[in-house]
């Protein structure tokens, strides 16, 4: 018995360490990449390129459900953002507040049928639309509510541009990001089907208008925490995964998509979570089944802030919704997929990496930690073992961060100050001491609700943007 | 004569400045911020000689005032700035150096000789400004007391257009976006607008059209100054009623060009 307690703790030991050097591998492409994203970024016109006439217009999609004290704001700020050509399309998913009257009076907004609407995807009922002629490039969609997808779809069936870029309402565009990701769009139109930005957390930082004046790291522990673990996921993880073209997701936060081909592989599905990485693997499936050549791509200068949940509550019901999305992606795209030679880099690396090592994580970690304190409990010489592992797995996952680190001082230094370069290092070394392992119970927790059918959003409640504000 | 700032220096030019007024021949000036003794100041003299031998200079410095007056004879400004750039490398490699160079010339910048001579001190001592800064001395008497009103979200731009025409003699104020705009138009009253398309908080086209039907206020003309170059962006910003557009980047030259001849109908 203790024999095998002891050898499936040393399996799951492998397992993590399998991990992070799976991770430090993709890590080693994203600074193989950052050099060239620099370059690249440094001799772009960017302030000339956002009026020029031969940047291709996008439709700025944003599903809105009851954001009534954020959405003017937002959309005052998208609505600025400098870019020769965009519309703006809010799109209201029957909220219960008042989201849609605000909008109304601020805008002096007019009712229309909804006449102009094409149905090229299906989407719950439309009420009607509302425009000013004063703001030509704002759209105000009313509907029955159907979920954050079908909002999105409904977005597409109005919008008149060959780009959709995905939005959520409750994030803020730095007012190049939308002309950076179009840039790199520009270098290869008929490759690129999708490209993400870079999602920040604004927590701590000072907002004005719907603008991000003054970047500081949050002062609270779980925003801080999700900070340093978004800088390991986009900066370290993203570039990485893109430069082999095996990126997974986009962040629903915001993203760039060909509409063409988001109409080809159905549009948005609905009906639960993670949609933002269903649709990148359908793109992925399609492209490839096809024999396209294609590009998902990640743009790290083209920057989204999003307020990070600062409660355990919030922040549980988002990772458990997350949890339930990943594995139901890879129950119904990501087994079709996995392993097969057609896939290339998605079917032999990134669905085989995602099974195992993210969506089966809880399992192989739960049990294999059980497994260790088992044994160490049957054998009182066994806690050495526990001990040198965690240590290693501590210092690994350590290191990891830190590349991320430099990856950001390299190439962004948002946060320049020698201060916050240490605040976050010792944040990162926190994290492997309660905060990693409520993500894995989330995760885990966010399956059981998947098999008990569960398909609400969750809670989520809106806060104001200013930590100042909340704290005076 | 009545003890007032730099008089020593006023005092060691009178005479010339004099002659130069009667004959109207030219002359270049230069005030600098230096801390230096008499010793100094011909170890200064006999540097400048020896570097610009053809120049006839005199040299006269004010010790309590800490300023080097230095009258060039028959030159322009173009050739007294030049100058002055000699003078700012050695009063630096020295550590004489404590603060700008006003730079100006008889009878270009002004025609009052010795009146300008003293506009010089006077705004050198009040104005401050940077070490090794090289301004160019503006007349003042004919100050234009236009004010403009530019609002740009580019900090950068905000600072250029500012130091540029404040030197130019024109009140500057400034705001970041259409809100800020709003309330800036309202306070101060510009006789110029000069505005971005992209704005923040309020949009672009807003805030024109907001300006444009204050009852309070009879609306000042607007210049667009944007990244914009879109044929139906232009066309709308003028169905707004805006009086220019320009397309960055831009030139300053060309900006107080157009600005001068919309400012021309307030003061005719």
């Amino acid at each position: 018995m203790r024999e095998i307690l002891l050898g499936y703790g040393i399996f799951a030991m492998y397992y993590v360490l399998t991990i992070n050097t799976i991770y430090f591998g993709i890590i080693l492409f994203s600074f193989k990449e950052i050099s060239k994203i620099l370059k690249s970024t440094t001799f772009s016109k960017y302030k000339s390129l956002s009026g020029s006439n031969n940047v291709p217009p996008i439709s700025i999609l944003v599903p809105a459900f009851n954001e009534e004290l954020t959405i003017i704001e937002n959309v005052r700020s998208l609505l600025a953002l400098h870019y020769p050509k965009h519309e703006v399309i809010v799109v209201n998913d029957g909220s219960s507040d008042d989201t849609v009257g605000v909008m109304i009076k601020e805008f002096e907004l007019q009712y229309y049928k909804p006449t102009s609407m094409k149905d090229v995807i299906k989407t719950a009922k439309v009420r009607g639309l509302y425009y000013n002629p004063d703001y030509p490039n704002l759209y105000v969609v009313d509907k029955e509510n159907g979920g954050k997808a079908d909002s999105l779809n409904a977005g597409i069936n109005l919008s008149s541009y060959p780009l959709i870029s995905s939005i959520d309402a409750d994030s803020l565009l730095e007012e190049d990001a939308l002309i950076r990701i179009a840039r790199m769009y520009m270098e290869k139109p008929e490759e690129y089907v999708a490209i993400g930005g870079n999602v920040r957390i604004a927590n701590g930082c000072k907002i004005e208008n719907g603008v991000v004046k003054n970047v500081k790291l949050p002062k609270k522990l779980l925003p801080m925490w999700q900070l340093v673990e978004y800088m390991k996921a986009f900066l370290g993880g993203r570039i990485g995964w893109s430069s082999v073209n095996g990126l997974i997701i986009v962040s629903g936060a915001f993203g760039v998509f060909r509409k063409d081909y988001v109409v080809e592989v159905g549009g948005y599905r609905g009906g639960y979570p993670g949609e933002d990485m269903n649709i990148i693997i359908k793109l992925h499936r399609h492209m490839l089944e096809n024999n396209l050549p294609y590009k998902v791509a990640f743009c790290p200068d083209a920057v989204c802030w999003t307020q990070a949940p600062d409660t355990f509550k919030i922040l549980g019901s988002q990772r458990k919704r997350w949890g339930r999305g990943n594995l139901k992606n890879m129950i119904e795209e990501g087994r079709f997929m996995f392993m097969r030679p057609k896939y290339k880099i998605m079917g032999w690396l990134t669905i085989p990496y995602n099974i195992i090592f993210e969506t089966l994580s809880p399992y192989f970690r739960i049990t294999g930690l059980l497994a260790l304190i088992g044994y160490a409990l049957m054998d009182m010489s066994g806690w050495k073992i526990l001990l040198t592992f965690s240590l290693i797995n501590i210092l690994y996952g350590t290191l990891l961060g830190l590349g991320s680190m430099l990856l950001e001082e390299i190439a962004f230094q948002r946060y320049p100050r020698i201060r916050d370069f240490f605040k976050m290092l010792i944040y990162t070394v926190l994290m492997f001491f309660g905060y990693r392992q409520l993500g894995i119970l989330w995760r885990f927790l966010g399956h059981i609700d998947f098999f008990r059918k569960k398909t609400s959003w969750g809670t989520m409640v809106r806060t104001s943007f200013n930590e100042d504000k909340k704290s005076a | 004569m009545e003890q007032h700032v730099g008089s020593r220096i006023i005092q060691t030019f009178h005479h010339f400045l004099q002659y130069y007024q009667e004959s109207n021949l030219a002359c270049g000036m230069i005030i600098a911020r230096a801390d230096l003794d008499a010793k100094q100041l011909e170890r200064v003299k006999a540097h400048m000689e020896r570097m610009e031998p053809e120049v006839g200079v005199q040299f006269s410095h004010d010790q309590e005032e800490g300023l080097v007056g230095i009258l060039l004879d028959n030159r322009t400004i173009g050739y007294s700035h030049f100058y002055s750039l000699y003078v700012k490398e050695f009063l630096e490699d020295n550590g004489f150096l404590t603060g700008p160079i006003l730079v100006g010339s008889f009878p270009e910048s002004s025609p009052y000789a010795e009146q300008m001579l003293f506009d010089m001190i006077t705004e050198i001592i009040e104005s401050g400004g940077e070490k090794g800064e090289i301004r160019v001395f503006k007349k003042g008497n004919e100050k234009k007391n236009d004010s403009i009103l530019i609002v740009d979200s580019d900090q950068k731009v905000l600072e250029l257009v500012t130091s540029y025409f404040t030197h130019k003699g024109y009140t500057v104020h400034t705001a970041t976006d259409g809100k800020e705009g709003v309330a800036q138009y309202e306070l101060h009253h510009p006789n110029l607008v000069i505005t971005e398309i992209n704005l923040s908080a309020l949009g672009g086209y807003q805030f024109i059209h907001h300006i444009k039907h204050l009852e309070s206020i009879k609306a000042a003309p607007i210049m667009v100054l944007t990244n914009k170059q879109l044929e139906e962006d232009v066309k709308r910003t003028f169905e707004y009623g805006v009086s220019d557009y320009v397309t960055k980047p831009f030139s300053l030259m060309e900006i107080e060009q157009r600005m001068v001849k919309l400012l021309q109908p307030v003061h005719s």
